[in-house]
């Protein structure tokens, strides 16, 4: 069964694909890696939602999709994950999943082998490679790589946001950034502001939390992969143009700036990642570049990858069936490209809500619509 | 030119109608048509005073008009070229 399935090519697999909620504020990339494979050249395969909630538009997209199924939360672990997937693969085989949420891939990494002995091909870092690009160890990797990052440290006392610019804290200077570990940013100004933020952050995500010095500038995102060499496959740069309320790109520009392609060959050079993942990384004043997270997977804007001729969802499929990255149909930089994202309605049946919230699966599909892929 | 990284005029790309798009930041801007012509010609490497002689040959104007309109430029671009 497995062997039959691998000689077809990626352009005819059925792919799982996670990070489907699209809520405008704070999107999931799922949707849009979606779209980037189904506006492929050549792709006639199947696109399976993979979600958490009955509401996650990418179970029902009429255009970019073929149905889902739900998923367990990550916190339930990977135990119930595999259950889940079983359940799936026996409906519906699949020959590959991307993640797209940094809180799963913990448990997709502790499946990957399990998985791909059921022919289910995922490409995703090591525990440790996950790990040293943990916020709290970015300073260590930046040193590693000669990329300046503001200095971090986690926090779990509150109390920490009063004593915090005495010279035996560290003397940190408002204003300053509030994350969790996972999700959420706050810049605050002063300790009650910081107090109340690290409530906030440690009831949503837990702890620790972490507490950033704050860099003023203007914002630079990398999207590429990495095949586990050290090299950077496929960079596609991008400045932020507009934000949501969460700081999420709503309109962004393609760009090709030299200092942050060089900072993202040698942070890769020190990672030697494998799988996708983003570079946000702030301009300052002087033009130093500051690194400020890596993502471990495709960021929601990553459309725009398509736009430039860098289809990089297409690109890690392509990967996974062991084209070479010299190989790989990547345009070069088209800085000036434009993306605006909209918020759009889809219209779902009854029916279709009562399946996955009583099933967990949209109702049964016929194959692809062949009108659908000739759009591309 | 003190401050101006060469390299760096030529990440902006001119396009119709006095529009330059800095591939670096993904900025556009605006120029005039003597702005658009020293631009091109910082681009080719020319010096700073055979600029001034250029525009002001080009724009039939003084060449102390030119130099001091250079040089306001040259500071634009210092400022927004980082």
């Amino acid at each position: 069964m497995t062997a039959r399935r691998d000689r077809r090519p990626w352009t005819q697999w059925t792919v799982g694909l996670t990070g489907v909620n699209a809520r405008p504020d704070n999107p999931g990339p799922g949707c849009a890696v979606a779209r980037c494979l189904s506006e492929a050249g050549g792709f006639r395969g199947r696109i399976v939602g993979l979600g958490y909630g009955t509401l996650d538009p990418g179970l029902y997209h009429p255009d970019d999709g073929d149905g889902g199924h739900l998923l367990p939360y990550p916190a339930a672990g990977a135990d119930a994950l595999m259950e889940r997937l079983e359940e799936i693969l026996a409906v519906e085989p699949l020959d590959a999943i991307i993640p797209s949420l940094d809180a799963e891939l913990p448990n997709f990494i502790a499946l990957q082998p399990e998985l791909a002995r059921r022919g289910v091909r995922m490409v995703l870092p090591g525990r440790d490679q996950l790990r040293s690009r943990d916020k709290d160890r970015l300073p260590a990797l930046c040193a590693r790589a000669g990329v300046a990052t503001p200095r971090v440290r986690p926090v779990t006392d509150p109390g920490f946001f009063e004593r915090c610019t005495a010279e035996d804290e560290g003397a940190w200077r408002y204003p300053l950034v509030v994350k969790g570990v996972f999700y959420d940013a706050y810049v605050v100004h002063e300790p009650a502001e910081a107090a109340y933020r690290f409530g906030q952050i440690a009831r949503t995500w837990g702890y620790p939390v972490l507490v950033q010095a704050h860099v003023v500038g203007e914002e630079v995102n990398l999207a590429a992969l990495g095949d586990g060499s050290g090299a950077l496959v496929g960079p596609v740069m991008m400045r932020k143009q507009a934000l949501t309320e969460k700081g999420k790109a709503w309109a962004g520009v393609a760009i090709d700036d030299g200092d942050l392609l060089s900072a993202g060959e040698r942070l890769m050079q020190a990672l030697r990642w494998n799988g996708p993942l983003e570079l946000e990384m702030l301009r300052d004043g002087s033009g130093t570049l500051h690194l400020i997270e890596i993502n471990p997977r495709f960021p929601a804007w990553i459309y725009l990858s398509h736009a430039v001729g860098r289809n990089l969802p297409a690109a890690l499929l392509a990967l996974q069936q062991g084209v070479r990255r010299e190989d790989l149909p990547l345009s070069p930089p088209r800085p000036g490209v434009t993306f605006i994202r909209h918020a759009r309605e889809i219209i779902v049946s009854m029916e279709e809500i009562v399946s996955v919230s009583m099933n967990g699966s949209t109702l049964p599909r016929t194959l692809p619509d062949p009108r659908r892929r000739l759009s591309a | 030119m003190d401050g101006i990284d060469m390299k760096r005029t030529k990440d902006l790309v001119l396009g119709k109608d006095g529009a330059a798009f800095d591939t670096k930041t993904g900025r556009t801007y605006r120029l005039n048509p003597s702005g658009e012509m020293a631009l091109r010609l910082l681009q080719e490497g020319l010096p700073e005073d055979e600029v001034v002689g250029r525009l002001a040959t080009h724009f039939a104007q003084h060449a102390a008009v030119v130099a001091a309109g250079t040089e306001a430029f040259v500071g634009q671009l210092r400022r927004y070229l980082p």
